[in-house]
């Protein structure tokens, strides 16, 4: 009976760091360890042997023993076969330490933070960062993701540049009026308008004042009014600092989906994908405010808002595609109240430019 | 990987042991590689699980007398801490947004205080949730079945820190070198191997001279700095296309200078961390065993650098190949969206994959690896059997691992 010689292995006996040389040999379902003189020291169930490493299986084979501080250790030469056929449960892991009540408590209270953080704490903290900003400093950042978001528009254009149009009548309707709406408005920094063509009807308010509108829009709007209805609910957003509090909110959802997604592996990239998915223009809220104070502007100007209520409901009617549309461009996620709110609180009837303005403002890009 | 053996090499004193290292780079490059696809899949949950498999890795292959350590962590535990965190992070930014928004606009001396406030509690989370974190590993750590432990008080060693980084700071950094071995003092005296504690018997004097030079180059770049604040502006304001030739010369002059201060004070840094790992393995005591460690300076600043060339290396040989099979232009007919799509998505995968993937790639197994290696090859231990009389004791440590909740010690899960 081979199975019966005692092999020498190492043990550990789990209460000192201390390695004493035994032998061990396995009796009935029991690994038996004795001394030299076959004292006996302790008797290991098979069904309770583990191994220390489970993806450490070549020799020396390390053994521990479930529930317990002790180790053995076979010898270099000795590839355990005696024994580890005989352990059924050797891969086996022990139940860990935390108990599922705690896993169901802890992931409760981290879900709950997290839709704290996004919908309480990342708005409430961006509108005070946006009160530090000195309105110079705004104002350079403006002028600079200008630079960066002409850069973009002539890189996904055609032609591949973009095209600023310079018509000085048109653009002389255009800043006069914004001067006006600025004025009443009360900005912390003057405003400049951009036209460039690029054929998606849309306006883009960037910090600073930046105002970008793409010809996309003159084509689509139908009369000046429209166009001067948008310039003002832009240039609202503007006063408000909207867009500076947006980047910054950005930003913190950025730094929250880079802490629950870690900083292991792409995981700094990921995040900046998932909050751009996330937090991605103005809120309701934002834009309501934007619309009272645009239609506000309007009225003391003796300026009807109709032909903007109008307008705002045909680009969401003839914008199909508003899923595709890239989500930096798609701004004004528009909405019957909306419309309804303008037509309430509109006021005046007067024609902010006359037809022969109009004609050069739609014609500036062709 | 037997050349790099100092220890043998110079025949040791005849009872000092040289702790053996048995990692060999194969099976840890796919360990890395599985590690960062079910990273990738799991949109990070899994790195907890990552983080223990390499532990367990590293730990089984360092041996003392013949036995291995032993981790015993799970990446549960590590998980459970972390969304505990979490948790315990809503509420203290809740109360820093409510604050942020009770103080009046028109008072920035009190957003100033709000934002000060800010950074001390980051601090004492940073100092608190590294002893934690020790205190979870030793917990976690075994020889020959008997547990390493961490006593001693989060908050005494917080108090430590924020004293030493005070006086650091007031010192101009000269203090540093002292704020670290005191503080590595602290943590070796109250860390133990079963029911006995270690020692630690170093003095930060030795690091002057090691210290000095990124000290000296320091002091440099703030004098440099202070120059062109003197002449530009802090924010640059002064800095104009327009500026007399003197002026250009200057600005080129002080930024080069900045520019190579500091590519010199990273060379300068890591000499001394390399002389400050081996002044705190090398006064460790454990009864009357004494460590230690002749860490290679030259030697792992080649496989710092070599990481950089390899990297440069594969950038280059990427952007050939994206040249040579004329990727970008195939877009341009397929329409407006396909062109947005494709132009921004492709560099934000390519700028993925180069920066935080290959890269880290690349340095956890050429670098790191090294690093771990030659600190675990040249660390030797006079009275090595000092360490068998430890005995186990009842502690088994915290029962999740690392996450910051568990640095407050908040909750007692």
């Amino acid at each position: 009976m081979g199975s019966d010689l005692a092999k020498s292995v190492s043990f550990n006996d789990g209460k000192t760091a201390a390695r004493r040389k035994v032998l061990a040999e396995v009796s009935g379902d029991e690994l038996v360890l004795s001394d030299q003189a076959y004292r006996e020291l302790a008797r290991w169930p098979l069904a309770d042997i583990r191994y220390v490493d489970p993806s450490q299986r070549r020799p020396p084979l390390r053994l521990r023993l479930s529930g317990t501080d002790a180790r053995l250790t076979l010898d270099g030469g000795d590839d355990g076969g005696w024994l580890k056929y005989k352990c059924p449960n050797l891969a086996k892991r022990d139940a860990g330490a935390v108990k599922w009540p705690t896993w169901v408590a802890a992931g409760i209270l981290a879900l709950a933070s997290i839709a704290g953080i996004f919908v309480f704490l990342l708005p409430a903290a961006s509108s005070a960062i946006v009160g530090l900003v000195p309105p110079g400093l705004e104002q350079k950042i403006g002028a600079e993701a200008r630079e960066q978001l002409l850069n973009l528009l002539g890189r996904v254009s055609k032609d591949g540049e973009i095209q600023i149009c310079r018509d000085p009548q048109a653009q002389a309707v255009l800043d006069r009026r914004a001067l006006e709406l600025v004025t009443l408005m009360g900005s912390p920094f003057p405003v400049r308008v951009t036209v460039v063509r690029f054929p998606v009807p849309n306006a883009l308010t960037l910090p600073g004042g930046e105002i970008v509108i793409l010809s996309g829009l003159l084509d689509k709007a139908g009369s000046g009014d429209a166009v001067i209805g948008v310039l003002a609910h832009e240039i609202a957003h503007a006063v408000r600092r909207d867009p500076l509090q947006v980047s910054i909110k950005q930003t913190g959802a950025a730094l929250m989906v880079s802490l629950i997604v870690g900083d292991v592996f792409g995981g700094t990239a990921l995040s900046g994908l998932a909050s751009g998915l996330i937090e991605t223009g103005y809120s309701r809220d934002a834009e309501s405010a934007a619309d009272f104070i645009a239609v506000t502007a309007l009225n003391q100007l003796g300026l009807t808002a109709v032909p903007l209520a109008d307008f705002l409901a045909r680009i969401e009617q003839e914008t199909p595609m508003a899923g595709m549309i890239p989500s930096f461009l798609s701004t004004h996620p528009g909405g019957g109240d909306r419309r309804r709110n303008v037509l309430e609180l509109s006021q005046g009837h007067g024609r902010a430019m006359s037809g022969y303005d109009w004609q050069a403002l739609k014609g500036m890009c062709r | 990987m037997d050349q790099a053996q100092p220890i043998s090499t110079n025949p040791p004193p005849p009872a000092s042991h040289a702790l053996t290292f048995h990692a060999r780079r194969g099976p840890f490059a796919g360990l890395l590689m599985t590690n960062a696809l079910l990273t990738i899949l799991t949109l990070g949950i899994y790195r907890f699980w990552a983080k223990t498999r390499i532990r367990r890795f590293f730990w089984h292959n360092v041996s003392f007398l013949d036995d291995p350590l032993e981790y015993t962590g799970t990446g549960g535990e590590l998980f459970v801490g972390f969304l505990i965190v979490v948790a315990v992070l809503f509420p203290l930014g809740l109360i820093y947004s409510a604050i942020g928004a009770l103080v009046p606009p028109d008072h920035p001396e009190l957003r100033a205080a709000l934002e000060i406030a800010y950074y001390i509690v980051l601090f004492a989370l940073l100092q608190i949730g590294f002893y934690r974190m020790w205190r979870y590993r030793m917990s976690r750590t075994r020889w020959r079945g008997v547990r390493f432990g961490l006593d001693g008080s989060t908050w005494a060693y917080l108090k430590l820190s924020a004293g030493w980084s005070v006086l650091t700071a007031l010192s101009l950094g000269a203090a540093y070198p002292w704020m670290q071995i005191d503080l590595w003092r602290y943590q070796i005296r109250h860390t133990r191997l079963g029911d006995t504690s270690f020692r630690f018997d170093g003095n930060a004097r030795e690091l002057v001279s090691a210290w000095a030079p990124t000290f000296i180059i320091a002091i440099a770049i703030a004098a440099t700095g202070g120059l062109f604040v003197y002449h530009f502006g802090w924010d640059g304001a002064g800095i104009s296309g327009g500026m007399p030739d003197d002026e250009k010369h200057l600005l080129a002059g002080l930024v080069a200078t900045i520019a190579g201060l500091a590519l010199l004070s990273t060379v300068t840094f890591f000499y001394y961390r390399i002389r400050q790992t081996r002044l705190q393995i090398s006064g460790i005591r454990f009864g009357d065993a004494r460590f230690a460690s002749a860490m290679p300076f030259g030697r792992l600043l080649l496989y710092a650098l070599g990481c950089f060339v390899l990297a440069g290396g594969v950038v280059l040989a990427a952007f050939l190949a994206a040249t040579a099979f004329g990727s970008i232009d195939q877009f341009w007919d397929m329409g407006f969206q396909m062109n947005m799509e494709s132009g921004s998505l492709g560099a934000l995968i390519a700028t993925i994959v180069v920066v935080f993937l290959i890269f880290p790639l690349i340095w956890a197994l050429i670098f790191k690896f090294e690093v771990i290696r030659q600190t675990v090859i040249t660390t030797a231990i006079a009275n090595p059997h000092e360490l068998e009389h430890a005995a186990q004791t009842a502690d088994r440590g915290p029962r999740t691992g690392e996450g910051l909740a568990d640095a407050l010690d908040i909750g007692g899960f």
